[in-house]
């Protein structure tokens, strides 16, 4: 065995201890992100035990307003225009109903890994055109409108249903947020080869220090009984999602009272998508190994 | 051969963050890096199923999606046992190669992609019959779900491809 000198021991000793004060200092560190790890995933399992508490609320409360409405509508004695805004308020429910379950479910899909992606080329200035039709009476309420810039045709090869999905709920959110006579922008265009999608809206925006949150699942910035927003929190969750799921990249800068804008650019699908259409091919390689 | 394929029989190509298990015989193709792809089988029923995640934990943000490691295997096996019922399971797990030439601790998510496999398999007390994983190459698999078996073809990723090219152009 070596012989080490004095100094040599103590120049040793001291570098194991540099060591290990650094590896202690690498496990608090690790600790410390596991602990507030830890705590997001209760809140999350807390927020979906609420959540699932709520639902009740959530979808009957719709379906009363609705059957209530269209009874009154029902009764021969109600004028026919009392009759036409009973009819706004229950196309209104009934939209709100059919948005939020259609949330449900994609989310659900999604949480199942059930959510494959089809790849076509699709003209996404008809997608977006079909997404601001469906919001037309929201509009209409709050004297808004949406801009759409867009070519026309736009062709893009990329899941049709899922792109939707995107928008109607970026759409959705920024409708929903936007003032009365407000303004939202939709801008499409392909950049380098990927489709960029812009939402710009001038409502309120995200205060800075709540930015963080604003993509986990059943979270809404305002909560309780009396906030005056609907729906579930999982808009943003499932656009997130959505955009992973087709490797795309999304961003958004906002500021309290400064409006919104969400930037998503999804990339065209790699080659092994187009692959996977004719595997006939899998035999040719030789150095496949069977398991 | 086990490994047969003819016009009839279905393929399903697997994208990053998806799970297919299905009762009828189908070939899954999946392209894996870093990530991990489990294989379930039962080989009572010859039914089986196969994950492809990217990432070990959820970490609250988003959806729980089988992306990550914690959920998918777990709904995986879930799975599974939906069609085929009760009886042993076996796994084969692919994949987690560290795609870039120096990756540590935090950053060598390909080693704790197959960690997890590997604790999370062995909680769930399903074997592990076969595996290829770690290491530089990128791997296409292809799974048959009736017969379990899975053929595998290794892919040199791009800075060994460099370094090939080198050494031919030496």
């Amino acid at each position: 065995m070596k012989r080490l000198s004095d100094d040599e021991l103590i120049k040793e000793l001291e570098d194991r201890f540099a060591f290990n004060q650094e590896a202690l200092k690498d496990l608090q560190e690790m600790t410390k992100k596991l602990e507030s790890m830890n705590a997001k995933l209760q809140e999350s399992e807390a927020l979906k035990s609420h959540f699932l508490s709520n639902i009740r609320n959530e979808i009957n409360n719709p379906l009363t307003s609705i059957m209530g409405l269209s009874q009154q509508c029902l009764c021969s004695q109600t004028e026919s225009e009392r009759c036409n805004s009973i009819a706004k308020m229950i196309y209104l429910e009934a939209f709100t109903l059919d948005f939020q379950l259609q949330n449900i479910f994609v989310a659900a899909e999604l949480e199942a890994g059930e959510a494959d992606p089809a790849f076509a080329n699709v003209d996404v200035s008809t997608i977006i055109d079909r997404v601001v039709e469906t919001f037309e009476y929201q509009l209409g309420e709050k004297k808004m409108q949406i801009k759409a810039d867009r070519k026309k045709p736009l062709s893009f090869s990329t899941d049709a249903r899922m792109v939707r999905l995107i928008l109607v709920n970026l759409l959705g959110n920024a409708v929903e947020f936007a003032p009365e006579n407000g303004h939202v922008d939709v801008v499409a265009e392909i950049c380098d080869g990927a489709l960029k999608l812009t939402v710009r809206d001038d409502g309120k925006g995200i205060p800075k220090e709540a930015q963080g949150a604003i993509f986990d699942r059943f979270k809404q910035l305002e909560t309780g009984t009396t906030k005056s927003h609907r729906g579930h929190g999982l808009g943003l969750s499932i656009v997130r999602s959505l955009v992973e799921m087709l490797s795309g990249e999304m961003s958004f800068d906002s500021a309290s009272g400064e409006g919104c804008t969400v930037i998503i650019t999804l990339p065209p699908p790699d080659v092994e998508v187009s692959d996977s259409a004719t595997e006939g091919n899998m035999f040719i390689f030789d150095d496949a190994e069977q398991f | 051969m086990r490994f047969q394929s003819d016009q009839n029989t279905k393929t399903h190509y697997l994208f990053p963050g998806t799970i297919f298990v299905n009762k009828e015989r189908h070939l899954v193709t999946t392209v894996l890096g870093s990530c991990v792809a489990v294989c379930i089988w039962h080989p009572g029923s010859e039914i089986g199923g196969i994950n492809h995640y990217l990432l070990p934990l959820w970490n609250g943000e988003g959806l729980p999606t089988p992306k990550y490691g914690n959920i998918a295997i777990v709904r995986l096996i879930e799975k599974v046992r939906g069609l085929a019922g009760r009886g042993e399971l076996i796994a084969k797990v692919f994949g987690g190669a560290s795609m870039w030439s120096r990756s540590e601790g935090a950053l060598a998510v390909g080693e704790r992609n197959v960690e997890l496999a590997l604790r999370t398999l062995e909680e769930e007390k399903v074997k592990i019959v076969s595996q290829d994983v770690y290491g530089e190459m990128g791997r296409k698999v292809i799974f048959d779900t009736q017969s379990g078996s899975v053929l595998l073809r290794r892919n040199p990723n791009v800075a060994m491809r460099a370094k090939m090219q080198k050494e031919l152009d030496d």
